[in-house]
């Protein structure tokens, strides 16, 4: 009876710990195969303390809503390196950047995907030309399958690659020039360190070469040849929407009549407010405006590798014998020379 | 080669005939250095093969280059996989010669061999700006997140003990009231280590200074004094007449202005603090406050790294490097 009993305590001993194996080595499946959230459960030694979920696990399939379509995300990630950022709301400067990444890496198959609550953001701040998609999640899906908090504002950023793998994530908005690092370093392979920082000023003497393509007769022309034809030459940055063109364009009008209708150009960014404009073609002011559609990034000016939170702005460059005079400020520029009316 | 053995043997021999007494000269006078493609350089470390290690914040990684600022190797990159960095703001070389750095905003100290691979890392769980290796090995962090103003790692990573009491800005600015929501802030601190294993404590916000022993009991405490002390607290209080901060910090949303931007132990045990006016106090290793070097003219901005290589004094300004013209014997 007693060695009986001896024998059921080893057994159940024996299945005790066997359990204990068992449920450990689930655990340590689920741990390496599945995503695991950077809390005190689940943290090691080579997660990113700042960061939100381990590199290499992937993010739960959620369902967003894209144009009125629901999607999953494990779809959308698949093929694409995506920046993937959930967040409680869009504002203006924070819709710039994402549109210049994704114009600049669209041919290598990038994305920028913002995922905002039902209701937002404001329509404005989604133009018909936008590169970046917004979607949009019932309030706190996606918080609850990772464990942060959805109350108030938030931005969580994922960078997600082709496989729906995490190569980086932060509970908070990436800054810029990361951003920029990030892109480069996992999607071209080198990060480019010598970034300028000096427009406009970098522009006086000669531009850097690039085409555009005439709005009107849709022929393209070079950089050279734009200053040979050009007394003024004024470029107009991504972001610039219709609407601050249609407030800036009249003052311009008013200012080059004065002059004695100087030879005007005015450059227009290749991508965002651009395709807009020459599509329905609503460009104002065209008796005293030649415009040009850039054919792609414009060095020096608008190119990714400026520093950090400069923006590129919109710029006047004086020109005399076919070389930059002089780079400002388009606002400086216009300011002086009304003041000088 | 030859010529540049020739160069040093003679800076050599200019510093050893430098006159005793003399070491720091009253007013700094610099040349530029160290040239390159740098963005915010927040390390700056001399090598024992006369080549330096730097740290850019700003490109999100170390380069080891040679006095003509030639790149000979990088180390790191942004990103968070084990090796990767994200703005990383120190740097030390430790006994074993091996390169660790304070991965700041990946929350972990990570460690790597001088030919730039990734050996190790261990996790802080906060965020910090400052540390030191320490001669034996271990590795002092500043911690305010952590509710002290240090704490001691060993050298794989194994919390010591955390120490140092948080201070207001009463201990650094007799007459004002210590606010209980500042001390996170106020306790930012510059580490650097000392000779005999303990290490300093520059604070970035007071013009104060502590030392600590090995096991991080208090040394000493010192205030520095002077008229550029004196104007950098009128700065700091925006007093009538105070000069416009040089060198502003964000902490917790709020932007101050830094008092103490750069700290370095000299090879004689003696501590060097440089005021953001580019002015430089002297401290022996005792506490007592001893030259004040006069800021440099040609220096434009804040002195954000200092190290001495070779009987020159350099000193790293956010993206460019200056050393001192003439030789300095410490």
């Amino acid at each position: 009876m007693l060695k009986g009993f001896n024998v059921r305590l080893s057994l159940s001993r024996v299945l005790l710990l066997s359990s204990i194996a068992l449920l450990g080595g689930i655990l340590l499946l689920a741990r390496s195969t599945l995503f695991h959230v950077n809390d005190p459960v689940f943290s090691d030694d080579q997660l990113a303390a700042n960061s939100i979920i381990s590199i290499d696990s992937r993010l739960p399939n959620t369902n967003v809503v894209i144009d009125g379509k629901n999607k999953q995300t494990d779809d959308l990630f698949r093929g694409k390196w995506t920046m993937f950022v959930v967040c409680s709301r869009l504002i203006p400067t924070a819709v710039y950047h994402p549109q210049f990444l994704a114009a600049t890496w669209l041919h290598r198959g990038f994305q920028y995907i913002f995922v905002l609550p039902p209701n937002q953001p404001s329509p404005d701040l989604i133009p018909s030309n936008a590169v970046y998609t917004v979607a949009h999640t019932s309030d706190g899906v996606l918080a609850k399958r990772l464990h942060l908090p959805s109350a108030g504002d938030y931005a969580w950023s994922f960078l997600v690659d082709p496989n729906g793998h995490i190569r980086f994530s932060q509970p908070s908005p990436i800054r810029d020039d990361v951003q920029r690092q990030l892109i480069e370093k996992y999607i071209r392979g080198t990060i480019e360190y010598n970034v300028s920082r000096k427009q406009p000023a970098n522009f006086v003497g000669n531009l850097p070469s690039f085409a555009a393509v005439d709005y009107r007769t849709g022929r393209q022309i070079d950089s050279q040849e734009l200053l040979r034809s050009a007394e003024l030459v004024m470029f107009f940055p991504a972001y610039a929407n219709q609407e601050n063109l249609n407030a800036i364009l009249p003052r311009i009008s008013s200012v080059i009549a004065a002059h004695g209708g100087h030879r005007a150009i005015v450059v227009l960014s290749a991508f965002y407010v651009a395709r807009g404009l020459v599509q329905n073609g609503s460009l104002p002011h065209q008796d005293q405006l030649n415009y040009m559609v850039a054919k792609a990034v414009v060095p020096g000016w608008e190119d990714p590798y400026y520093a950090g939170a400069d923006y590129p702005t919109a710029v006047a460059l004086s020109v005399s014998g076919g070389r930059v005079t002089k780079a400002e400020e388009l606002l400086t520029w216009l300011r002086q020379s009304e003041d000088a009316r | 080669m030859a010529k540049t053995k020739r160069r040093r043997a003679l800076a050599a021999l200019m510093a050893a005939c430098l006159p005793i007494g003399m070491e720091l000269p009253s007013r700094l006078q610099v040349v530029t250095s160290l040239p390159g493609q740098y963005r915010w350089i927040q390390g700056l470390v001399p090598l024992p093969d006369h080549t330096f290690l730097i740290l850019d914040t700003g490109t999100h990684r170390s380069l080891i280059v040679s006095t003509k600022g030639e790149v000979i190797r990088q180390i790191g990159s942004i990103g968070q996989e084990p090796g990767a960095l994200q703005s990383p703001s120190a740097i030390s070389l430790d006994a074993r010669d091996e390169i660790v750095v304070l991965d700041s905003d990946n929350y972990r100290v990570q460690r790597f061999g001088r030919d730039g691979t990734f050996i190790s890392l261990f996790p802080l769980n906060y965020y910090s700006e400052s540390f030191a290796v320490t001669s034996n090995g271990n590795i002092v962090v500043n911690s305010p997140p952590k509710g002290a103003v240090f704490s001691i790692y060993s050298s794989s990573g194994q919390l010591l003990r955390s120490g140092g009491a948080m201070l207001g800005e009463s201990a650094g600015y007799p007459g004002h009231q210590s606010r209980q929501s500042s001390l996170a802030t106020m306790s930012r601190a510059i580490i650097c280590a000392d000779r005999a294993g303990g290490f300093y404590v520059v604070y970035t916000f007071m013009p104060l200074v502590q030392r600590y022993s090995a096991q991080g009991e208090l040394l000493w405490q010192k205030r520095l004094s002077g008229p550029v002390i004196d104007a950098a607290a009128k700065t700091f209080w925006h007093e009538p007449g105070a000069e416009p901060a040089r060198f502003l910090k964000k902490v917790y949303g709020v932007q101050l202005p830094v008092v103490i931007s750069a700290a370095a132990t000299l090879p004689n045990g003696r501590l060097l603090t440089a005021v953001t006016d580019g002015t430089l106090i002297e401290l022996a290793e005792t506490g007592e406050q001893l030259s004040t070097v006069a800021a440099a003219e040609n220096l434009p901005r804040a002195v954000l790294a200092l190290a001495y290589q070779d009987s020159y004094l350099y000193l790293a300004l956010s993206d460019e490097c200056f050393r001192t013209r003439d030789p300095i014997r410490f």
